[in-house]
């Protein structure tokens, strides 16, 4: 099958099943076939120059620049604010995965400036759980783990500042990574909290996962908080044999908040992964340092740094903004330098905790949200007869990680019921430990994306 | 800070900041900036050395 064939036929289904999910804001069918033609072309002139993910079809949040569109970063503002200009060129990782042969069809739906975990856009609409559409996709990617959960796209891109891929991974049912802090560079994505935010990719495999990862890796000038790096390539080391996967890794399970903040389904989905791999590899408890301590510094951050990004348009566009995050925002404007300074100062010696706990462990294990996907509309949920702001609680069980800088994979664990998903973290520029782990759990049964839902097979 | 001082604090930098706070919003910011204020405390319990410098985030 030529890829132009497959590229029209991908473009075909999102027309037919996006409007039951609402993950597309938009379809960028021109550029994709034109792009598919010439790599049709290539192939037929030498195949060796196409690289590992030719024809293979993506999208994006809409945070990331694409030439000719205008960067919407979920907001309706970006659109309608005056002198309002496409982007001139593509994301750096755009251009990469493009490179890498990969063919971009669309950009996904968002939280409004990465602000929330539900994807509940007032302004372009909810985007619904594929496996549930009356329930919340997860957020602030939700269009991109919907896109990946509804076959819609293989491969999707997602930025997570505290949970924005792990949460949507978790409740669609895909495989998601948060690379370590700095290692993707983020040039041509609009920001939320620069102290924070990395981009990764969505994926149905632990493969398409690392390859996209892989194809993303490298410096880059266009964002001054990516390390100079040089790529260290992560699917090589993704066997057929779990055992050899997990070849002398030490691997701990996280106790502590991770289970007194989760919800038995949660802590269940923690337990079969073990259940899976006990044979295979030694499992000992472990326990994160001060993780309702991270959490709450990565909070007070993001409210303040987030604020800070958009303190103009919450004077000037008030009226415009998202209603279910302005006033958090105005809330953050009103945090005084100290209490940012203090908990910058108090993060440093949380990172250093962080650090020392992986002398004794490359990997580690824990719930990736701490429920099952809420209905859309939800204030509340509940954990542990506890009753929890639904939008900020989300990500109780992802922010004390991500303010570490690790990187995690989250994995998809087979169950009844809605989808859920553990996170593999592992120590920093170690993404390829937690992706080994990730393939092992793969292999052994335990871990894949969630089955397509019924009317999207 | 109890919630009388940290409303006045809501008022009087919402003037001095330009912001859009009135009464349609007010309540919902006053409980945004509650939970800011009891992490704040939180923070603020924590002991440490003069030294301790705040986090370097871009270099690793």
């Amino acid at each position: 099958m030529s890829t132009a064939t497959r590229i029209r036929a991908c473009l075909d289904r999102i027309e037919r099943l996006d409007p039951r999910i609402n993950a597309f804001t938009s379809v960028l069918a021109a550029r994709a076939m034109e792009r598919a033609e010439a790599l049709d072309a290539a192939l037929g002139a030498d195949e060796a120059s196409v690289g590992p993910l030719a024809g293979v079809p993506f999208a994006v949040k809409n945070l990331f620049d694409v030439a000719g569109q205008v960067t919407l970063a979920g907001s309706r503002l970006e659109r309608e604010r005056p002198g309002a200009r496409a982007a001139a060129a593509d994301a750096t990782a755009v251009t990469r995965l493009e490179a890498a042969g990969a063919i971009l069809v669309g950009t996904l739906n968002m939280d409004e400036y990465a602000y929330g975990f539900t994807t509940e856009n007032t302004h372009y609409g909810p985007t619904c759980n594929p496996h549930a559409p009356e329930r919340s996709a997860g957020g602030s990617s939700g269009g991109s783990g919907a896109a990946v959960a509804a076959g819609l796209v293989p491969i999707a891109l997602g930025t997570d500042t505290n949970g924005s891929i792990r949460v949507p991974a978790s409740l669609c049912g895909t495989f998601g990574l948060r690379p370590t802090f700095g290692r993707l560079g983020r040039g041509g994505s609009f920001p939320f909290v620069s102290s924070l935010d990395v981009i990764g990719p969505l994926a149905g495999s632990v493969r398409d996962l690392a390859l996209a990862y892989d194809a993303m890796q490298g410096p880059d000038p266009r964002d001054p908080g990516c390390a100079q790096r040089l790529r260290e390539a992560a699917t090589p080391a993704l066997g057929d044999d779990p055992a050899g996967c997990l070849r002398g890794l030490r691997v701990g399970r996280l106790g502590g908040w991770f289970e007194s903040m989760a919800t038995p389904a949660a802590v269940a989905v923690v337990q079969q992964a073990c259940e899976a791999l006990a044979s295979l590899v030694r499992i000992q408890p472990a326990e994160w340092p001060d993780a309702d301590l991270g959490r709450s510094l990565a909070f007070l951050v993001t409210a303040a740094e987030g604020a800070a990004l958009h303190l103009d348009d919450l004077r000037e566009h008030y009226g415009l903004m998202e209603p279910h995050s302005r006033d958090r925002l105005l809330a953050g404007a009103l945090v005084p330098a100290a209490w940012v300074h203090r908990a910058q100062r108090v993060r440093r010696e949380y990172v250093a905790r962080v650090d020392a706990l992986f002398a004794a462990f490359d990997v580690l294990l824990a719930p990736a949200a701490p429920c099952e996907a809420p209905p859309l509309g939800t204030d509340w949920i509940e954990v542990r007869g506890e009753r929890l702001p639904a939008r900020p609680s989300l990500g109780l069980l992802t922010q004390p990680v991500s303010c570490a800088g690790v990187p995690v994979v989250a994995v998809p664990i087979r169950r009844e019921g809605l989808p859920m998903a553990i996170q593999v973290i592992a120590a920093p520029w170690r993404e390829a430990d937690a992706l080994r782990v990730a393939r092992a759990l793969e292999l052994t049964g335990v871990a894949a994306a969630a089955p397509l839902p019924a009317g999207f097979s | 800070m109890d919630d009388a001082r940290l409303g006045a604090w809501l008022d009087a930098g919402a003037v001095a900041l330009r912001l859009p706070v009135d009464e349609t919003n007010r309540a919902a910011v006053l409980l945004n900036l509650q939970r800011l204020a009891a992490i704040a405390a939180r923070l603020e319990a924590v002991e440490l050395e003069p030294a301790v410098e705040p986090v370097v985030v871009f270099v690793r």
